[in-house]
């Protein structure tokens, strides 16, 4: 266990090794994402309530699970970075906020969209909205933390410390439906629970959410494998696949 | 399809801005990040191989 | 780098972002506790019965659009309808004005106005709450027919 650590920890390993799982990534999201969108746009019911505006659901559902997933996975990157001062995770760390940040404010305007015809506003100050609100502002602040610090990995600290305390909002995201008045309604989903909705129209949603976390590992691999390229420019072994290449 | 024509569809039971509107936007940013990650790669292997070249000529 | 059965300083950071993190979340459980009137969107049925909701203020109040209460003006847009929470606290609600899509005898509403004498509410804007079950029209009328109401039980 600790070797397996220990390689895949150093870069020119990962970056040797991680290039296999690019393929497959983007198989599984150029498969998924467009399946979801065909079958949730023009084949999964319409809702006896909310109409054709429900749709709105198959985009917005899985930013929304993939903002809070993919917080803490930037969130363990900073912390392994902390404790065992590990490049690759720092780097890791850097590369998953701008993603996540995208994701959480594609959650929070698809929301609005979708609250704007349904509720009668797009923003409300309620509990879950604010704290999903707060979730951005985390992601651009370990961003913009991370940046300020330069290339050095010891500058990242700072921006991983804030990372990992910010994991308390992500609970507050998720019970706050449940702890508070507010306007979102509550989850349709739970471990426990059978879900809210027949499975003509949870089906599509979960080829959106398997495809979403496709996409993520996918950008992510590309821009953590561009940023060891960046930071290793000077070292021989990146050196020396190109001068091959060229 | 639970839609009786093309016209139904795009009609989106009125709803076409808000539903059209959130799905293209996801798309756009989905799409647009990976292209990000694809020029910032290409830019940084032309300047690369500018350098090489370069330490090529003077040994 | 070297890498093995935790040492000892890489342990120390751990309890220490542990800690760290230990403590933010206590502060922010106090901080949380103390503005929950104020994190909570709006005043429920009983609140407002009981008086706990202020009056003459600009407040929001939420609750279940009473089914059978609504009482449209057939000269203007004002409505009125009864809000409450399905255990006996009801107040009257009057708006003028357009209402969400979702705005429907049966399901959650949320009030933005002023509570003027004891259980009536002056709205000036209405916001729909809608619940966590999604249903094809269909099913839904089968579930009506069948006696039971589709939107039940939230």
């Amino acid at each position: 266990m600790w070797r397996w650590f220990h390689e895949w920890g150093s870069p020119r390993y990962f970056y040797a090794r991680s290039g296999r799982l690019l393929p497959y990534l983007a198989g599984l999201t150029l498969l998924l994402i467009p399946t979801g969108i065909v079958w949730g746009l023009l084949y999964a019911p319409a809702d006896y309530q909310q109409g054709h505006s429900y749709r709105i659901m198959y985009v917005h559902v899985p930013a929304a699970i993939l903002a809070q997933s993919s917080y803490a996975m930037m969130a363990a990157a900073g912390m392994v970075s902390l404790i065992w001062r590990l490049k690759l995770a720092d780097a890791a760390m850097q590369t998953a906020a701008p993603i996540g940040a995208w994701v959480t404010a594609i959650a929070l305007i698809t929301g609005a969209l979708w609250g704007k015809p349904m509720w009668g506003t797009y923003w409300v100050w309620d509990a879950r909205l604010t704290s999903t609100l707060i979730l951005l502002f985390l992601f651009a602040g370990v961003l913009a933390l991370r940046q300020a610090a330069g290339p050095s990995q010891s500058g990242g600290r700072a921006a991983a410390v804030l990372a990992v305390v910010g994991l308390i909002n992500l609970p507050i995201i998720k019970f706050s439906v449940d702890w508070w008045f507010t306007l979102h309604q509550p989850a349709s989903f739970s471990v426990t629970e059978k879900p809210a909705m027949p499975i003509e129209m949870w089906a599509p949603l979960l080829a959106m959410v398997i495809g979403v976390y496709g996409w993520f590992f996918w950008v992510w691999l590309l821009r953590l494998r561009q940023e060891i390229r960046e930071r290793e420019v000077r070292s021989e072994w990146i050196r020396q696949r190109y001068q091959n290449e060229f | 399809m639970s839609f009786e024509s093309w016209g139904d569809f795009v009609a989106m039971g009125g709803y076409a801005a808000y539903v059209f509107g959130a799905y293209g936007l996801t798309v756009a940013v989905g799409v647009g990040l990976v292209a990000q990650v694809w020029v910032r790669k290409r830019r940084w292997e032309q300047d690369l191989r500018v350098q090489l070249r370069a330490q090529e000529k003077q040994p | 780098m070297k890498f093995g059965p935790m040492k000892a300083h890489r342990r120390t950071i751990l309890v220490q972002i542990a800690l760290l993190v230990a403590l933010a979340g206590l502060a922010l459980t106090f901080v949380l506790q103390a503005l929950d009137s104020n994190i909570n969107l709006f005043f429920s049925p009983i609140q407002v019965v009981a008086g706990e909701a202020p009056h003459g203020e600009r407040i929001r109040v939420g609750g279940m659009v009473e089914e059978g209460s609504i009482e449209r003006s057939d000269r203007s847009l004002q409505v009125e309808f009864d809000v409450t929470d399905m255990a006996g606290s009801t107040f009257r609600v009057r708006y003028t004005g357009i209402l969400p899509d979702l705005f429907r005898a049966g399901q959650g509403v949320v009030a933005t106005g002023v509570l003027t004498e004891d259980r009536l509410f002056e709205a000036e804007e209405i916001l729909a709450k809608h619940d966590e079950k999604y249903m094809p029209p269909e099913v839904a009328l089968a579930l009506e027919a069948g006696g039971k109401a589709a939107g039940d039980g939230s």
